[in-house]
């Protein structure tokens, strides 16, 4: 513990953005203005926040960032002259292909067409395109026209580009132009790219902290594109999640009460956007997205919710459909065609190539599939039949992806899958024989009766709670009888996760009940392939986990008071919160395919993939580590983003290793 | 006889033609009503009614568009393009603008697409574009839109624009003076219609020559 800080990502020579500071914003959708100190910005309350440095690397970026600086100082000339920022949600990118990507705004041409208000003229926004931050080498410009119907959202999807190349993009309308974005394109599809890198990040919870893992990804010159694997916002009213004594204590979600309308989700969408962390990064660099249940609503499903009640908040479809087209409005997300398949109300699962190196399918967990079993023992309804998770056109769509893979050049097989697909299992009898303190812990967290003594899966809403549909995507990459590749296993398969606020690398076994049995075996006959691939899931942006559980509610003891994030040890170093190892060491006890597992850090984590092996690195958010007793670092506007450690796996191995030397510059 | 015969010919090329050609031709008191100016300037464009044609003025400009609104005279160049041949207009360039670049745009905002024809032009002369406006496509790019063909555009044309625009960095200084005239759209001959013309043409050909023999 207590690693150094990469000094590779950590330039001497700091450019400072204008847009860093951080609002401690509560009238969240109000088009934000800039802040008029230049080295504090007053916060909800009483407290002046110290300005947030912006760090970039390269020459390039720093060129790139003083390029912004002049614009967006002119943009802060204008805005106040109009009493109104006209760009005030930033610029984004999104989704990119060899030749195009989606570009992104949102448009507020009068001071009271705020989001979600449907107020507003139709407004006329110039684009543009150029290989160079000054815009001196334009490649595509146009003009659209956006209207109350999309809450003046703008979304382009750019034609005609280059692979595997930066471009920078801005927009113009009533006067003024946006900050200039920033982009790279993919690679050609015949290519073979020497590398490819990218973050993976999820559950982003504005009510749990500062976006600071957003806010370091921007500074981080290394890495092509961003993936976003859901929980990009949480539906809940003012202070109905998180710690208690906590929640809605440092920054308030707005709308104040849980988004049900169009306009509540707009309205939301709008203030995760004004965010100046994430609104940093969406201009930094390129998302690839996908949803999971918050963009809706918590553990959603294809006709409801868990927090969704019909009788006293109307009908799952209609919310549905306004969480989903706000998404689409606020998102840089290219449209797909659509499949008419049970569920959906837009597509949103697509595919990307980086050359011969990776393919990069995103799916959708949520539109489609059947109702979650009701609790760990609902074996019924974890092993019917009739479960979907991905409905049926979803369903031939990745069969057909990996299938079609086998005859395309392609080293890695990626998936962007929001909840977990390797089992993560307990049971009673094995827990208490381990560590009976931890049992009731365990079994109060995840509501696991304790008389019942079978493996039962901690979490039915992940893929756990999917046996049949599991089965069929994994016997395809299995090569198992009856796949359209039976005979064939399909290597190098890896899931990108997130939903579960915590990280863990797993290698996914074809039969878990015989797995440790099976690797001494060498099961090597393709069927009974031991693994058939990994799982990296990274940790939440902010969203409590297991270590903000243990607060005390979650557990049946109110009492217990809120345990801060880790207690440093006064060094420079610090010291885990000493109540979540015991999990870790519970969990990967009785699941040996995991290999790695943290259950109480906040960040994210970078993958870089080569023909020879893929590795994650993962970055966690600390608090000034020379404090004896330091802060929650998701509340604290200093801290740290540190390396914690690494997991890899080779090719063709199907198999993870866990390192500690994190990836060198590019 | 032989008059009465062309003059009638005439009259039934021209019913043909009309019913699927529009033509915006000002005049000295022309109106500029359903045309639009957007400028990407620092200052805002000006667009006026001028003598022969539609002048179009603007100062510190990068990117110029005039653009033909679903309103009113403009509104016939808004929808469909399908049984269009050829975008025809006049454009005159004032010698002391400086423009890098001039083209013609299609946009369609509900899809995105969003497709421009390049065309070259010399200062201070009157230029007479035609611009293929069939499914081809041929000599158009896409800036912007879904990966599908430019066919895909005509049907739902929402806006007919003519873009001018300087290469320049962000504090240009720069000053247009355009005028613009005579904007048709000509319509591909149908296949019934080709024929009646053509039997027209050559019934009054076949006259004139019965007369000559």
């Amino acid at each position: 513990m207590g690693k150094p800080r990469t000094s590779h990502l950590r330039p001497a020579s700091a450019v400072v953005a204008p847009s860093s500071s951080r609002h401690s914003t509560c009238e969240a959708a109000a088009a934000p203005t800039p802040a008029a100190d230049e080295n504090f910005v007053q916060g909800g309350g009483e407290r002046l926040l110290p300005r947030r440095a912006f760090l970039a690397t390269t020459a390039k970026t720093a060129a790139f960032l003083a390029a912004f600086q002049v614009l967006g100082g002119r943009q802060e000339a204008r805005a106040q002259a109009g009493g109104f920022d006209p760009f005030g949600y930033g610029v984004a990118s999104g989704d990119p292909l060899p030749d195009r990507v989606i570009i992104w705004t949102r448009v507020t041409p009068a001071a009271n067409a705020l989001p979600g208000s449907g107020l507003g003229a139709a407004t006329r926004c110039g684009w543009e395109v150029a290989r160079d931050a000054a815009f001196t080498q334009k490649v595509r410009s146009g003009l659209v026209t956006t209207r109350a119907a999309s809450d003046h959202t703008v979304k382009v999807d750019v034609a005609g580009l280059l692979p595997a190349t930066a471009y920078y993009y801005r927009f113009y309308a009533l006067g003024v132009y946006s900050p200039a974005g920033r982009f790279l394109t993919a690679q050609a599809a015949g290519t073979n790219p020497a590398s490819v890198r990218f973050a993976t990040v999820s559950c982003s919870n504005y009510e749990a902290g500062y976006f600071t893992a957003y806010r370091e990804l921007a500074g981080r010159d290394d890495i092509d594109f961003v993936v976003h694997l859901g929980d990009y916002i949480y539906e809940y009213a003012q202070g109905a999640y998180g710690p208690p004594g906590f929640a809605g204590v440092a920054r308030a979600h707005q709308p104040a009460t849980e988004i049900l309308s169009l306009a509540d989700y707009r309205q939301r969408h709008a203030q995760y956007k004004a965010d100046p962390d994430l609104r940093a990064l969406h201009q930094r660099h390129p998302f690839i997205a996908t949803w999971d249940d918050h963009e809706t609503a918590n553990n959603a499903w294809r006709d409801g919710a868990e927090n969704h009640t019909p009788g006293t908040e109307g009908a799952w479809s209609a919310r549905k459909a306004a969480g989903i087209q706000a998404y689409f409005e606020w998102m840089p997300v290219r449209v797909q065609a659509a499949t008419g398949d049970a569920g959906e109300v837009r597509r949103i699962y697509r595919s990307f190539r980086f050359g011969r190196l990776m393919e990069l399918n995103m799916l959708d967990l949520r539109s489609y599939r059947t109702v979650q079993p009701g609790a760990s023992d609902d074996v019924a309804t974890i092993n019917s039949s009739s479960a979907t998770m991905l409905g049926a056109a979803q369903t031939a769509w990745t069969v057909g992806q990996l299938v079609a893979s086998l005859g395309v050049p392609t080293t890695w097989r990626f998936f962007g899958n929001s909840v977990q697909i390797a089992p993560v299992q307990v049971n009673n009898a094995l827990v208490n024989s381990i560590d009976p303190n931890a049992a009731g812990l365990i079994q109060g967290l995840y509501g696991i009766s304790t008389t019942d003594n079978n493996f039962r899966p901690l979490n039915v809403d992940s893929w756990d709670g999917y046996n049949i549909p599991r089965n069929t995507v994994l016997g395809v990459i299995a090569g198992a009888p009856g796949a359209p590749n039976a005979g064939t296993p399909i290597p190098n398969c890896v899931f990108l996760t997130g939903d579960i606020h915590s990280s863990f690398a797993s290698e996914i076994p074809a039969n878990p009940a015989a797995y440790g049995a099976e690797v001494q075996a060498g099961g090597t006959s393709p069927v009974a392939l031991a693994s058939l691939g990994v799982e990296f899931v990274c940790t939440s942006v902010t969203s409590d986990n297991v270590n903000e559980l243990i607060s005390g509610a979650a557990i049946g003891a109110p009492s217990l008071p809120y345990v801060p994030e880790r207690i440093s040890d006064g060094m420079g170093g610090y010291v885990r919160n000493p109540a979540t190892p015991p999990f870790e060491g519970l969990i990967t006890a009785l699941n040996p395919w995991i290999k790695d597992v943290n259950l109480d850090f906040h960040g994210f984590s970078v993958v870089d993939v080569t023909p020879a092996r893929t590795q994650v690195d993962h970055w966690v958010l600390r608090s000034d580590a020379n404090a004896f007793f330091a802060a929650d670092p998701r509340v604290d506007p200093n801290a740290d983003v540190v390396y914690r450690n690494s997991v890899q796996t080779a090719v063709n191995t199907q198999k993870i290793t866990v390192g500690s030397t994190p990836l060198g510059p590019r | 006889m032989k008059l009465a015969s062309l003059r009638l010919a005439t009259a039934f090329a021209a019913a043909v033609l009309s019913a699927h050609a529009y033509t915006e031709t000002w005049s000295v008191n022309g109106d500029s009503a359903g045309w639009t100016a957007f400028a990407v300037a620092t200052t805002s464009a000006v667009q006026q009614d001028f003598a022969g044609g539609l002048e179009l003025t603007a100062a510190n400009y990068t990117s110029y568009y005039a653009i033909a609104d679903a309103t009113a005279s403009g509104g016939a160049f808004v929808g469909s393009y399908a049984g269009y041949a050829l975008l025809n207009f006049d454009l005159t360039l004032d010698a002391a603008a400086t423009v890098d670049a001039l083209a013609v745009r299609l946009y369609d905002s509900v899809s995105g697409h969003d497709w421009t024809y390049a065309l070259s032009y010399t200062l201070g002369n009157l230029l007479s574009f035609s611009v293929p406006v069939d499914g081809a496509g041929a000599g158009w790019t896409q800036q912007a839109g879904p990966a599908e063909g430019f066919s895909a555009l005509l049907g739902a044309v929402e806006e007919l624009a003519f873009v001018f625009t300087a290469n320049d960095a962000v504090d240009v200084q720069e000053n247009l003076k355009a005028t613009l005239d005579n904007v048709t759209l000509v319509a591909i001959p149908e296949p019934g219609s080709a024929a009646a013309l053509a039997g027209v043409l050559a019934l009054a050909f076949g006259a004139g020559r019965r007369r000559r023999a």
